[in-house]
This record gives structure tokens, sequence and C-alpha cells, in this order.
């Protein structure tokens, strides 16, 4: 079997063949990952600051330093294939803080469905390049989900809430029960039934306890939530809502039986999916043809809990040890979150060298 | 001949009721020097070093092995190291320095009652602000932690090293995670504390250090302390090591 070096001079040769090369700074303004992830990624970063108190971070991955890049560049829009191989930093429970990672940023693509298809297939065969030759293949659908999540009987409210929590199964499990089974309202005392005057009390309460009028939550946010919970405690959102969620999330397995079921599911409780679904099913058939060899799992609830993934996404894991060898999607909101003036496609995938070069020992 | 190392709140209220704690189980600590000095002696056991030290001091010091044991509060342990509440065995709480660490937000969020009313606000406010609910805090770790398993992702937090109640005041930050021993401060900024807001209970604690380098010798030694707070806390905490 090939040696780690020389799979990794084929992987190099293999990026160059299909994207440019680049080395975005290890040195990152940590802003750009709090910005984009949240406090999530924050325990994550290696952070250091700068004399004027910036603070900076060591590069945790490669996507939003050439995303930040490409938009500086004034590339907007147009079509871009990047690729890299380098070290990233990342605190973590097992394995070292710095490790390589290698992998392709296609921005802007021409056909985005042609994309993501050759990216995974790129992946695929990175595996193959360190003895990991038919590696289970983790599927998700981002867009199935909010397809279903846009044509549910909600209010409206709750769909962004909702989609926030997709990809954590722990916070939507229990949005889900209080979805169902709405807590108690405790109706506070002496407060206006009139939405103006108890807008007006809430105001002068902020004032009166010195909050910024300009700043932060407003009153009419804080009543618009307040008579929310008021009504959900009436009124609680449908229970065959709240089923079709846990049904469909409930979905995972081999991915062509999981297809029939979300197939089945929609027509049952009468949401058309026919769109998304027509493109997974596309995307099943062309697996079979040109990786008979993998195993396709689909898993209804799975996605990066970032909300700037838009359609499929992907994990490949290794067979023995379980470890994700491989990670990629479609990214489309990204740019867009960025400052893109509009909302510009990506696709993407990250390839964990370590792990690989580590199984192949 | 080695000895061990004893860290203890160097001033004020906490170094009183530290020595006030080790007198009571027969432990004398002497401070020859008088509050200038950092070293300190205690006749029944001549094999310990007293080093007086801020309490977060004690912590991080703990955390790194280079004292063997001291007198701290368990939120210090948390705020040191992410995982360094792993590198120590808390000992024995010491019933003196009482204190909670707390989410707290405007008394004017009626909507909020709990921290499950929390994760919406977060989530609505991104949407609605384009910006992430901003949390002012010292203790980063513990309210990522805290935030994390009541499913919140959708905040910043700030970091603040005094006067975090008024951190909603200034418009620093919408709300805070702050240490709080009576309520009185939250009370005067109209500060309210969720249900599940309670993130820890804290007190002064004696710890002990994982990995200050146990011989047989600094064992015996530390057996020999920890027996005056009892048998069992002189056994679990060496079993612990």
């Amino acid at each position: 079997m090939a040696d780690n070096a020389s799979a990794r001079a084929e992987l190099e040769c293999r990026i160059l063949d299909v994207a440019e090369l680049v080395s975005p700074d290890v040195l990152q303004p940590a802003d750009l990952f709090f910005d984009l992830a949240g406090e999530d990624i924050g325990r994550r970063l290696m952070l250091t600051s700068g004399p004027d108190g910036t603070t900076y971070c060591l590069r945790p991955d490669f996507t939003l330093p050439i995303a930040a890049q490409y938009l500086a560049n004034g590339n907007a829009g147009e079509t871009k294939a990047f690729g890299y191989l380098g070290p990233v930093f990342r605190q973590r429970d097992h394995g070292d803080f710095e490790f390589d990672q290698a992998g392709l940023e296609f921005l802007a693509p021409k056909d985005s469905e042609q994309t993501f298809t050759s990216i995974m297939h790129f992946a695929i065969d990175a595996c193959a390049l360190y003895g990991e030759d038919a590696p289970r293949l983790h599927l998700g659908a981002v867009d199935l989900f909010e397809t279903l999540l846009a044509k549910l009987d909600l209010p409206d409210v709750w769909r962004p809430r909702v989609r926030d929590r997709f990809g954590h199964d722990a916070a939507m499990g229990r949005l889900l029960d209080r979805l169902a089974v709405p807590d108690q309202f405790d109706e506070q005392d002496q407060l206006p039934a009139d939405d103006d005057e108890l807008i007006a009390k809430i105001a002068a309460d902020m004032e009166a306890a010195g909050l910024s009028p300009y700043s932060g939550r407003q009153a009419e946010e804080i009543v618009a939530r307040y008579r929310e919970k008021q009504m959900l405690a009436e009124a609680a959102v449908s229970l065959k809502t709240v089923r079709i969620l846990r049904e469909f999330l409930s979905i995972a397995g081999p991915a062509h039986e999981q297809a029939f079921r979300v197939a089945a599911l929609g027509k049952k409780v009468g949401i058309d999916l026919d769109e998304p679904l027509e493109k997974f099913m596309g995307r099943l058939t062309e697996l079979k043809t040109n990786a008979p060899q993998i195993e396709v799992e689909f898993d209804a609830g799975f996605a990066p809990r970032l909300d700037y993934y838009t359609g499929h996404v992907f994990e490949l894991t290794a067979n023995k040890t379980g470890e994700v060898l491989a990670s990629g999607g479609q990214y489309d909101r990204l740019l867009e979150r960025m400052g893109a003036s509009d909302r510009i496609s990506a696709v993407g995938c990250a390839i964990w060298l370590d792990r690989l070069e580590g199984g192949s020992k | 001949m080695s000895s061990i190392l004893l860290a203890v709140p160097s001033k004020g209220r906490l170094e009183e009721a530290s020595r006030e704690a080790f007198a009571k189980v027969g432990l004398k600590i002497d401070r020859p020097g008088g509050a200038r000095s950092y070293l300190g002696t205690i006749d029944a056991l001549p094999d310990v070093t007293v080093r007086f030290l801020s309490a977060s001091e004690i912590a991080r010091e703990l955390i790194s092995g280079k004292i063997d044991l001291g007198i701290t509060g368990e939120d210090l342990i948390h705020e040191a190291a992410e995982t360094g509440i792993d590198q120590v065995v808390i000992a024995k709480p010491l019933n003196f320095g009482q204190a909670d660490v707390v989410v707290a937000l405007p008394n004017s969020w009626i909507d909020v009652t709990a921290m499950r009313d929390l994760a919406d606000v977060a989530s609505d406010y991104r949407h609605r602000h384009g910006q992430w609910l901003r949390v002012a805090t010292k203790y980063v770790n513990l309210t990522r932690r805290y935030f994390a398993a009541h499913g919140i992702a959708e905040y910043r937090i700030v970091e603040s090293l005094g006067a975090t109640e008024a951190a909603p005041a200034s418009g620093a930050a919408e709300l805070i995670v702050d240490i709080t021993s009576s309520g009185s401060t939250l009370k005067a900024n109209e500060l309210k504390v969720p249900q599940e807001g309670v993130i820890l209970q804290s007190e002064a604690n004696l710890v002990v250090s994982k990995t200050a380098g146990w011989s047989d010798e600094k064992r015996s030694q530390l057996e020999k302390l920890l027996t005056y707070f009892g048998d069992s806390v002189a056994q679990s905490a060496l079993g612990s090591l």
C-alpha cells in the first residue's frame, strides 16, 4: 500500500488538477469565526490578542478564510475553485490541537449539483488513496428539511426556531416537547391587557432600569413574545405538526429505504416534497452507478449546526473506527452572511488527513 | 525532607474564614510576618508549608500542580481552565464563601421565566437584529458549557472583568452570567434569575491538586493533614488522586 508521503503527494496533484491551491494566513481575526458560528465554536479556537486588543485565532478551518479572501478580492459572483492542504488548529478532546486537513471550496460554481457530485467523489477517492476503499457515506439533506418546515402548519414565529435546532437532536427534542405540551403560562399580575399599554409599561420599566431604548431587546419584541407564549399555552401547536416533525427526524438508515419513507410520509400528510426528493433520489442513483462499493446511509436529522448549509451534506466515516474521514456539503448562505450582496452558491469538503494517515500506519 | 504546600487566601474575609475553619479542627495557621508576609506555618504539622495567595491564583496553581492543596471556590477552578475541575479533587466544602453563579436578565423581559425561553429569545434575536445576543461574564467556560447543555447556540460572550451587573444598562450586553451571594446587586440593577438559571452553587473548598506529583511521602503528609477534617475526607481524597 502507498505510504503516507506518496498518498499526500498524489492528493496534492489531484487538488491541483481541479483547483487553485491557496494557503490563507494561519493567524485570522477571531471575529470572522464568532460572527458566523457564535459561541459554539469559541471553545474550540486557539486565541491570542494583538497589541491593539484585536483578538486573533489560529485558523480552525479553511472554509471561512478562503471565503473571506474571495470576497475581499472583489471576486463575488465569479466562479472559482480553491483547494488547500495544511494545518488547522482546534482545541479538542482527543488528538493534537494542530492537525492537517486538505479540501476543496468551489465558489459560485456554474452547476452546483454537478459540483457536489464531483466533490463528493473527490473525497471518496481521497479516502481510497489511504486504503479506505469503502468508507460509509452518511448523507443529510438540509433542503428536504427546510421544504418540509416551510410547508408545515406552524405559526411562522416557530419556523426559524425549529430551523435553528436542526442538527442538534437534544435541543430539537426539547423544543418539540415544548410545542406539544406547552409550559403553563404564568399570567403576570397587573399587566395591561392592551398591547399598546403593555408596550408602554415595559418601555417605562426599561427606562427606569436604565436600559437603553436603542439597543438590546425592544419593548415591542418582549410583548410580542409574551403574547405568543400566552397563545401557545391556550392553543398548542397542532399535535399533527409535532408528530410529522418527529417522524421525519426519526428517519435514518440505508438511504434507499429512507428515501421511500420520506416519500411515504409526505404523501400521508399531504406535503409536497417532490422537488428535493427527486434531487435526493438522483444523488442515490448516481452513487449506485459510480461508487457501488459505498454503503450509503441517510439520516433526516443530520446537518452541521451552522445555518449557512442549504443543500445536501455528507460525511465519510471509517468502517472500523467510525471516525469522520471527510465531510462536506453545499452552503449557499455563507457568502451572503459574510456580506455578499446576493446569495452565491458554494460547495466544499474537508479531508481529515490526520485520521487517514494515522489509520493507514 | 520534602513538605507539602498548602495555599490559603491572602486577605480579607476569605483569609479569616479559612484560618477559622482550620482552627476549628485544631490546626492553627500562623502568619509570622503578618499581612505583609506570604508564608505561614502550622505548628501541629511541621511538614506543611503555608502560602498566602489570591483565591483565583490558588485555583490556577492547583490545576497546574504548583501547589499541593489549597482553599478556593469551585467557580474559580472552572474558570481557570475548561477541564480544570478534572485536575483536582474537592476534598471538603468549608461552609463559607457561599455564592451562586447565575444567569441574570432584565426584569422587563416578562416573556422569559426559564432557560428554555432564553433559547427562543437567542434564536429570535439573531433573526430580528442580525446580531448575536450578548452575554457579559467572566465565567466564560461555565457559560459556554451551561448554554450548550440548554441548547442555546445563538449568542456571544462579552468578557467582563468587573461590574458585570451593569452591562445590560450600559448596552455592553443583553444579559449576564455572574456570581451572587445575596442577590441584592442583581435586584438593585433590576435583574432577575430565570428558572434553572443557577449554573453553579459554589463555596470555599479544601481542594487537592491531582497534578502535583504525589510521592508516598507526600501522600502520607497529605493524609495526616486531611485526617484532621475526618477519616472519610482523607480516604476519599487520597482514593481519587
